[in-house]
């Protein structure tokens, strides 16, 4: 009974610890994504996948956790070198799977339908993935996201004692930013980031996966530079501010899936 | 024996599920305030919706909480106190006193109102849009009228939870949420009882004062609805339906109002 036990303990922290954004921001960039497929590609996403466009959320994940696709454990990872170019060293990379997805969905004619369904699910879950900072390495950076343990207060204005949180920078990117705001679905997040993002529509859709790669190194090596400079100690305020950058990650994600299957998926 | 084992290994189960999901806190802060957003966004006109739009550059719901996360930052270390308003000793709201939320919602309408929002920088415009849509959230939660604690003495204490002290401010900001967790801002709304065009005109008049007034009476009746020591965990279902009840008038008064004052300011 003990051994069942632990391994459900196991299996339980596996799923969590797999989950690269906290759902509510995957299904998000997934609802983004819906709202600027072209109608080519929303027919075929339908055709492919399902009607409901959040579904792919947690795809990989989902697979590993019913014995399927053991082999995508690492791809939610992305490596840039010193120039901030994708520098992968091996299969588990998200720059080379969604390479790797992208030519069954550019010629998804020749393929089965279900391999189109797995390789459409793929892209949509790893540019998710390589988006969120907690899984970008850096040459220029030897520590990643989960090895920078941060301090967030909130002072002592009139008298009321400080909140300190402490977690790594990881937990805090991943998860924090979707737990404070009470009672937000995936639907109110996609309208707030049409709102905020609105003129960087084009901007965040245009370019390649490669020039996003670079684009992404660059927001996460401004985020370590920060971490960095405040000595890992940051004001609750400081936090606050960077939930911005963090929303136009979500955006980016999700225009840039509607921008590669828009591409590729003809 | 079997039945004493799978005890052991639920219970286990269940500490790491609560180690590893994500914390959630007790806040109304957020929900409640994010629901009465919500709401009243709901209920804007195109044009005034147009305009917050404009100037938050979100939805009135995402800026809800934001005068919780600044209370405390250089600058704005003074609006820490407007998150409620005073009570005197004969149960009246304190009028005209810089250091309460219902003296700055009518100075920020009034500054507002007529057009008054042209004038200002836009940056302005959203700060204060920021604190109408908190404060008038704020002030129709029954823990959010100060009383004295010489004057109102048997209104400090606290309640009980699993055996516990939990302060009576905060259940009652968390009382929209408390028993309906993973509720949404939409699925809130669409359960709330909309009022009908007579009832709403009815709601909404007066100003910050006399909702703050409202707020308080309501208030009094919360003391006895909860007296000291009230054990949450075993409150009966018709207490608990007592406690959403008041919780959930509360918060459609807010959204109303709140509305009605954006309507009213973004009117041409």
């Amino acid at each position: 009974m003990r051994k069942i036990v632990l391994l459900c303990a196991a299996l339980f922290v596996g799923t969590l610890s797999a989950s690269a954004w906290s759902s509510v921001f995957d299904k998000t960039a997934l609802l983004v994504a819906s709202q600027n497929y072209n109608e080519v590609t929303k027919e075929l996403v339908v055709h492919y996948v399902s009607g409901d466009f959040t579904r792919p959320e947690g795809y990989l994940a989902m697979c590993r956790n019913n014995g399927r696709m053991s082999e995508s454990k690492g791809w939610h990872r992305l490596h840039l070198d010193s120039n901030l170019q994708p520098a992968a060293k091996d299969e588990n990379d998200a720059y080379v799977q969604i390479e790797r997805a992208l030519e069954v969905v550019r010629n998804h004619k020749e393929h089965k339908k279900a391999d189109v369904g797995v390789a459409i699910q793929t892209v949509m879950n790893l540019v998710i993935d390589m988006h969120n900072i907690a899984n970008v390495t850096l040459d220029a950076h030897p520590k990643s996201a989960a090895d920078f343990q941060v301090s967030t207060s909130r002072g002592s204005a009139n008298g009321r004692k400080p909140k300190i949180w402490q977690q790594s920078w990881r937990d805090l990117w991943t998860h924090r930013f979707a737990t404070h705001r009470g009672a937000y679905s995936p639907q109110m997040y996609a309208e707030d980031l049409a709102i905020m993002f609105a003129d960087k529509r084009v901007e965040y859709m245009a370019g390649t996966l490669r020039d996003w790669a670079t684009d992404i190194g660059k927001y996460t090596s401004s985020v370590y530079e920060i971490v960095e400079r405040n000595d890992n100690n940051f004001h609750h305020a400081t936090v606050q501010a960077h939930e911005e950058l963090h929303m136009s990650c979500v955006a980016r994600a999700g225009l840039r899936i509607a921008a590669l299957l828009n591409e590729n998926l003809k | 024996m079997i039945y004493a084992k799978m005890r052991r290994s639920f219970v286990v189960i269940l500490t790491a599920a609560a180690l590893f999901v994500p914390h959630k806190t007790w806040a109304w802060g957020h929900v409640g305030h994010t629901v009465i957003a919500y709401a009243a966004e709901q209920l804007l006109t195109p044009e005034a919706k147009e305009k917050c739009h404009h100037y938050l550059r979100s939805t009135l719901a995402y800026q809800a909480s934001w005068m919780d996360h600044y209370r405390s930052i250089e600058g704005y270390t003074d609006c820490d106190w407007w998150h409620s308003t005073n009570i005197d000793a004969n149960y009246k709201v304190v009028v005209g006193k810089p250091t309460t939320g219902a003296f700055h919602i009518e100075r920020i309408r009034k500054e507002m109102l007529n057009g008054g929002y042209k004038t200002m920088p836009d940056s302005l415009v959203k700060v204060n849009l920021r604190y109408l849509i908190h404060m008038i959230g704020d002030h129709h939660c029954p823990a959010h009228v100060r009383w004295n604690k010489e004057e109102h003495p048997q209104f400090h204490y606290a309640l009980a939870h699993k055996g516990k002290k939990k302060s009576y401010h905060s259940f009652w900001d968390g009382s929209v949420g408390y028993w309906r967790k993973g509720w949404t801002a939409e699925r809130f709304y669409a359960e709330m009882m909309k009022l009908s065009k007579s009832a709403a005109k009815k709601v909404q008049r007066g100003d910050g004062y006399a909702w703050t007034q409202e707020t308080a009476d309501v208030a009094r009746g919360c003391f006895r609805l909860m007296p000291a020591g009230t054990e949450i965990t075993k409150m009966s279902q018709e207490e608990r339906a007592d406690v959403h009840s008041v919780a959930d008038r509360q918060v459609q008064r807010a959204a109303y109002r709140l509305a009605w004052v954006l309507n009213e300011i973004f009117s041409e």
